[in-house]
């Protein structure tokens, strides 16, 4: 009851506001979002700008980052030579490395790179192409405050961001240049654009457009059209009829629904806009588009430590998805989103109810929460419900994340207003601060606790932390992250030495090599040696997906240790001395 | 109560007991360890249990005391006794083994055991053929002697030679130094649509992995079965695999290549007299994601 009256109160305002002929309040109100959205997406870039150097090196680095700095210098030979950068042999040239994936993100590592790296200076070649992903969170959070800020109100446009970037784990796919977080960043603006184009043909035309960019990021961006045709059929269910034969119409037909254009501009715009931006496809379209989608059709399988079991064939079960969305996020989060959630069924359920036969009625309020929560689930449920490999933890439905955090903010508002109307001498404002620090700390507190790059070993209280979840058979961690601190320490205890690492070396002597490139590690330290048994310092990572880990922890035990990192008495990385 | 569930966590989910009284507790529960058991030490952080009791607790011939038991899905559950420190909570699929075998817990202060039977094979066995025809999409489940690695090695790109020895746990033998997938024994792999029985091989790129079976007696001839798993051969970029049947030290017969298709390939060995020397050679130029196994077996066309 409470909710209810909450977002009543800002539906009747919202719809006061839009339906006003615009004068100077309309005018601030438009004015005030846009800046405050532009300081809260500074501050987010900054924030994450000044963490980038300490972050971890993924596995994906390594295959994005080229790819996009090669893409990069493609747009560079569009300009100089465009006759031969357009000919097949140049496309060939710059686009067959990571062809599996399309190239929007990668553009802009790529441009990213050459600009804070090569032309400013100011990050190493790695970070200056993962500054890309951070000026796209930057983007993010900017559409949220400027979506969220008048149909649910400042508070929850505000603290959907705090919250968002108190996510430990979503906190680390920020600043690695892969493209889930750039994929959720486009899923999120596809989805604004959409509620706020209604039936206007030009903001239609756009979000056609912008779909096709998110296209052009992963390919899990299509799957953001379901929930859109989802709302606009529970908007108009009551328009569908059948009109009966008459005189002048011996058939009976089927009446349908107008279709908003921004609907009609996703499905024609989207797809020429993708192939459009897709030089790999221009040579070949038919074939490179059926290798596109065979690539992720077939995807190979990769293990998944679940349960305490390693599965790749059968895939893990869907549970492991759903049990990943909520365990790796702090329970306080979990328990306001479920309260957002609950708000955007009612929200929903008004606009089921509400439906005219005439159009959609629904407020702006409850389209957004609509949209938010429809998405979400479509985030999590692709991954959890379709016959697809599920590996790597969270990283899978990174889109759910940001419509989580709105579905918490709206929890926390509502938290807070019960709050104040309990404590009414607490001026509201205490309550409120009160209220959004708590639900944020906790994330923060993950943030700190694995900062240096070990962000996906946080777990959330629901499974207990990291503790719990390991307890569970859940992996202390995955993407084969190449952390500073083990190479540092390498640096210092094994300099002139030969370094293996264990369940998976190759990934490590990719990664290392930009650590080598930008300076983190001496030329002159250790040396990568891909044999076990010319090794001197082995490190094992404490990856249970891996079958031969039993093994090598066996084969360890009695090795000297120089080093080891353990999180929560969780042991991450264990560095071994060869005995002599 | 969610806050306060954050900032009691840490206090509730800490480790209850010391390295030294686990370990008297296993001490004092030493009959319900069996010859052969795993011995699991949960939570899985707890080494420091794991070398104590290496140290003081003397358990019946075979059986391993471990921290790190993986067990992957569909694979049969050992005989194995855990040892839970704390109140820590166990993954579910171990619970639910625990509640099917009806195994009851034992609480010894902060310490409960309970012993698992070993289960008689959760893997399931091949379903036997619905046609008497060999072609390569419907093989012919081996009712044939199969034949057994009896040494195992690769000699990669750079002709660098590893070892495979024979890991007793791990049940297969394991190349030493290489990657985890670098290992040859009895697995099962879904090929051709459903789970079959075969022998994993995983080849190096521009190496060989070489698998010798010893004195084979070939009086029956010999039949090689090979696949890669559906997921591998439905890769546009995987790589052909080659099986080279090496006799007496001759190639016999030209390669049997596995590549862009699912179910097995297969070659025979013509019956010839007495014993031989057999060896299988697996190449391939490209390793990436090459899951592939093969069957040998003795039997004629």
């Amino acid at each position: 009851m409470t909710i209810t009256t909450t977002i009543t109160t800002t539906t009747t305002t919202t719809t006061t506001t839009t339906t006003t002929t615009p004068s100077p309040t309309a005018a601030s109100l438009t004015a005030r979002p846009r800046l405050v959205a532009s300081v809260v997406a500074m501050v987010v870039v900054v924030l994450h700008l000044l963490c980038l150097p300490l972050q971890a090196l993924t596995d994906d680095d390594d295959f994005y980052a080229p790819a996009g700095i090669r893409a990069a210098d493609w747009l560079g030979e569009v300009l100089t030579s465009p006759t031969t950068a357009v000919s097949k042999t140049g496309i060939d040239a710059a686009f067959a490395i990571n062809h599996e994936h399309p190239p929007l993100a990668k553009f802009v590592f790529g441009l990213a790179h050459r600009l804070f790296h090569d032309v400013l200076g100011l990050f190493g070649s790695l970070d200056g192409a993962r500054v890309g992903t951070v000026l796209l969170v930057g983007l993010l959070v900017w559409w949220m405050v400027r979506w969220l800020w008048r149909p649910l109100g400042p508070l929850p446009a505000l603290a959907s961001v705090a919250i968002l970037v108190s996510l430990p784990r979503f906190f680390l796919h920020s600043e690695v240049a892969t493209l889930d977080v750039p994929v959720a960043v486009m899923i999120v603006v596809v989805t604004a654009l959409f509620e706020r184009a209604g039936q206007r043909l030009g903001r239609g035309l756009v979000v056609g457009v912008v779909f096709g960019l998110a296209l052009s990021t992963k390919l899990n961006a299509p799957f953001a059209l379901v929930p859109c045709v989802l709302l606009v059929l529970l908007e108009n269910w009551r328009a569908f009829a059948v009109k009966p034969a008459s005189s002048t119409s011996p058939t009976a037909s089927l009446l349908l629904p107008s279709l908003p254009p921004s609907l009609l501009a996703m499905v024609v715009l989207g797809p020429l806009v993708f192939v459009a931006l897709w030089p790999w496809l221009w040579p070949d379209p038919v074939t490179r588009l059926l290798g596109y989608f065979a690539f992720h059709l077939k995807h190979y399988p990769i293990y998944l430590f679940f349960d305490g079991e390693i599965w790749d064939q059968p895939f893990a079960p869907g549970r492991a998805s759903l049990i990943m969305a909520v365990g790796t996020v702090p329970l306080i989060v979990v328990v306001t989103a479920g309260i957002g959630a609950m708000t955007a069924a009612t929200a929903l359920w008004r606009i089921v109810v509400g439906a005219g036969s005439d159009g959609p009625r629904a407020s702006p309020t409850d389209r957004v929460l609509a949209l938010c929560l429809l998405q979400a689930i479509m985030a999590v449920g692709l991954v959890a419900f379709a016959n697809v490999p599920r590996y790597g933890g969270e990283k899978l439905f990174m889109p759910f994340f940001p419509f989580l955090a709105v579905l918490a903010a709206v929890g926390t508002a509502s938290l807070a207003g019960a709050i104040g109307r309990l404590l009414p001498r607490v001026r509201r404002p205490v309550v409120v601060a009160v209220a959004v620090v708590a639900v944020v700390a906790p994330g923060i507190k993950g943030i700190v606790d694995t900062r240096g790059g070990f962000g996906l070993s946080y777990y959330g209280e629901v499974l207990g932390g990291l503790r719990g979840a390991v307890a569970r058979g859940h992996e202390r961690t995955y993407y084969d992250l190449a952390d500073k601190e083990l190479a540092r320490l390498l640096d210092d205890v094994a300099v002139g030495q030969r370094v293996h690492v264990e369940p998976n070396h190759k990934e490590y002597v990719r990664t290392w090599r930009w650590l080598r490139k930008d300076g983190v590690l001496r030329r002159d330290g250790f040396v990568v040696e891909s044999q076990f048994e010319r090794a001197d310092v082995v490190v094992l990572t404490h990856e249970r997906r891996w079958l031969g880990y039993p093994a090598l922890r066996e084969r360890l035990r009695d090795w000297r240790v120089l080093g080891e990192q353990r999180l929560d008495g969780v042991p991450i990385w264990t560095v071994y001395q060869r005995h002599r | 109560m969610a806050l306060a569930v954050t900032v009691f966590l840490p206090w509730w989910g800490r480790d209850r007991a010391a390295a030294a009284e686990v370990v008297l507790a296993i001490e004092a529960h030493r009959a319900l360890v069996q010859p052969g058991d795993v011995v699991l030490i949960h939570p899985p952080w707890r080494d420091d249990v794991v070398t104590e009791a290496r140290r003081r607790v003397t358990l019946p011939r075979g059986a391993l005391l471990t921290e790190t038991f993986t067990r992957r899905h569909g694979d049969p559950w050992p005989a194995m006794v855990v040892v839970a420190e704390g109140v820590h909570p166990w993954p579910a699929s171990l619970e639910a083994r625990r509640v099917d075998s009806g195994a009851a817990i034992v609480v010894d202060g902060d310490v409960r055991f309970f012993r698992l039977p070993a289960a008689p094979g959760t893997r399931k066995p091949p379903e036997p053929p619905t046609t008497t025809t060999t072609t390569p999409t419907a093989p012919t489940i081996p009712t044939a002697p199969s034949v057994t690695p009896t040494a195992v090695h690769v000699r990669d790109a750079s002709g660098t030679r590893t070892e495979c020895p024979w890991d007793a746990r791990l049940r297969r033998h394991v190349c030493v130094g290489l990657a985890s997938w670098m290992t040859v024994g009895s697995d099962t792999l879904v090929i051709g649509g459903r789970r079959e029985a075969c022998t994993w091989s995983h080849p190096i790129s521009g190496g060989e992995l070489v698998v010798d079976f010893g004195l084979v007696d070939v009086a029956r001839g010999l039949r090689l079965q090979a696949a890669l798993s559906n997921a591998a051969a439905d890769n546009p970029d995987g790589a052909a695999v080659a099986y080279t049947l090496i006799v007496d030290d001759v190639a016999s017969g030209s390669p049997l290549v596995v590549h862009h298709r699912r179910g097995f390939e297969q070659a025979f060995l013509p019956p010839r007299p007495g014993q031989a020397t057999v060896r299988l050679v697996v190449t391939t130029t490209n390793d990436g994601q090459r899951h592939t196994c093969f069957r040998l077996t003795q039997e004629a066309r």
